[in-house]
């Protein structure tokens, strides 16, 4: 058992993307301020152990692909300010993300006014 | 769960809060200091680690320091191939300085006058720790982990460090597998300084991205 | 439901840019946590799951604070050692006029 993900990785960088838009519970990587982005892969890290598996003691494996994703701080943040350019870059493994042109819900609204 | 209070966050999503506040009584002001020991203790004792374990990790922390990283910066302000290599593949490259990057990868990002980069891990306190040592306070505080990712400029402004309107700031969030070095502007009037030189002014903070390297104050120091 | 360590974005006062020399018992406890690590008990994911799970009025303790908290509930979840046997082993330095961090 190598470990190696089973598949090549799905995206290239350039490629945009849309952060599943979920709150599973358990150990997540991904922040609750990035689902439901759009983003383009800034590049290809690697594959990784899986940390929802390795949080709870099994080895996760077979490793997860890794990416950095680019997201426009002005389409996370409602109110950003500061410049049109300014970028925020975070890690995805793979299966956090869903192609863009795949059919996909709108971002989740907030509960509260 | 009746003690639970359920507070909303500005995404609309539930926060935990408990009023139980019940674990350890930590009504003494030693009790996490007494509870190290006590659990270095139990588990040499019960064969779980061996004391070397435990003298092998200190001593790793004590070789980290920021001094590693300002001499990474320093051989790429004055070498530019080593600089292509550093910001290709930051891993590979710190080879050549005996440092392993442990169970991370290394990726360093440039700035310059058109782009600023700083460096937050908003879920805990990721830290590039074999270059740079051990983390800030302010580096580990809530404060700097909830509002570097949304106010990044505001932030930078606390610390002295206010940006052009038209450099972009980029921030990383570093939240998996990767640790990041930035790599600050070299200072003007630093033609032909050594690295050695040129490390004194890589600050820690200039390496999380918070402020620029230090200004040479006079002609370098030989 | 987002968890206690799930912050990005969150409304925070203004930075106090402060830092010191960390205290010899938290150095000894990342040390021992380092220990684990490199004996194969514990990994890194599970000791940041562990520091997620902790009750909100825990996880505001401190930073040095929850990682005690953590490592001890990882600790007793993989049967190395239980809570009740580190409180007594307090309570046992103290009543032997405990150091700390020796």
């Amino acid at each position: 058992m190598t470990g190696e993900p089973l598949t090549d990785p799905i995206f290239k960088t350039g490629d945009q993307v849309r952060i599943h838009d979920s709150n599973p519970p358990g150990h997540r990587r991904t922040p609750d301020y990035i689902k439901g982005k759009i983003g383009v892969i800034e590049r290809y890290c690697g594959a990784f152990v899986n940390p929802e598996e390795s949080a709870y003691g099994f080895d996760g494996l077979p490793k997860k692909h890794l990416y950095r994703v680019r997201f426009d701080q002005t389409h996370i943040w409602d109110k950003y300010d500061g410049n049109a350019s300014d970028t925020l870059d975070l890690e995805m493994y793979e299966h956090w993300l869903r192609p863009i042109n795949a059919a996909a819900p709108e971002p989740r609204k907030a509960i509260v006014q | 769960m009746s003690d639970k209070q359920v507070e909303l966050n500005e995404h609309g999503h539930e926060l935990l809060a408990w009023s139980d506040d019940s674990r350890h009584d930590v009504d003494e002001a030693d009790h996490y200091v007494l509870m190290a020991d006590a659990i270095r203790d139990l588990l040499i004792e019960k064969g779980v680690i061996k004391a070397g374990d435990v003298r092998e990790q200190l001593e790793f922390m004590d070789s980290r320091s920021e001094d590693m990283g300002a001499r990474i910066v320093a051989r790429a302000w004055a070498n530019p191939d080593f600089k292509e290599r550093l910001l290709a593949n930051g891993t590979e490259a710190i080879k050549e300085f005996d440092i392993p990057m442990l169970d991370a990868e290394l990726v360093v990002v440039e700035n310059t006058n058109e782009f600023h980069n700083m460096v937050v891990c908003t879920l805990c306190s990721c830290y590039p720790r074999t270059i740079l040592g051990m983390p800030p306070d302010w580096y580990k505080s809530k404060t700097y982990r909830s509002r570097s990712v949304n106010e990044p400029r505001a932030v930078l402004k606390e610390f002295g460090t206010d940006l052009a309107d038209d450099v972009a700031v980029r921030v990383h969030d570093s939240n998996a597998d990767m640790r990041y070095l930035v790599l600050p502007l070299r200072p003007e009037g630093t033609d032909g300084w050594s690295e050695p030189e040129l490390a004194k002014l890589v600050s820690r903070d200039s390496m999380i991205g918070v402020s620029p390297a230090t200004e040479p104050a006079t002609e370098p120091e030989t | 439901m987002v968890g206690v360590h799930d912050i990005g974005g969150l409304p925070a006062g203004p930075m106090i840019i402060e830092d010191h020399e960390m205290e010899p018992w938290f150095k000894l406890l990342n040390a021992i946590a380092g220990a684990m690590r490199s004996r194969g008990h514990t990994t890194i994911h599970e000791m940041r799951r562990c520091l997620e799970s902790l009750p909100q009025g825990v996880y505001d303790r401190g930073y040095a604070e929850r990682w005690s908290e953590a490592v001890c509930d990882l600790l007793e979840e993989k049967g190395l050692l239980t809570k009740a046997e580190v409180l007594e082993r307090i309570a046992e330095m103290r009543a032997a006029g405990g150091g700390g961090a020796s």
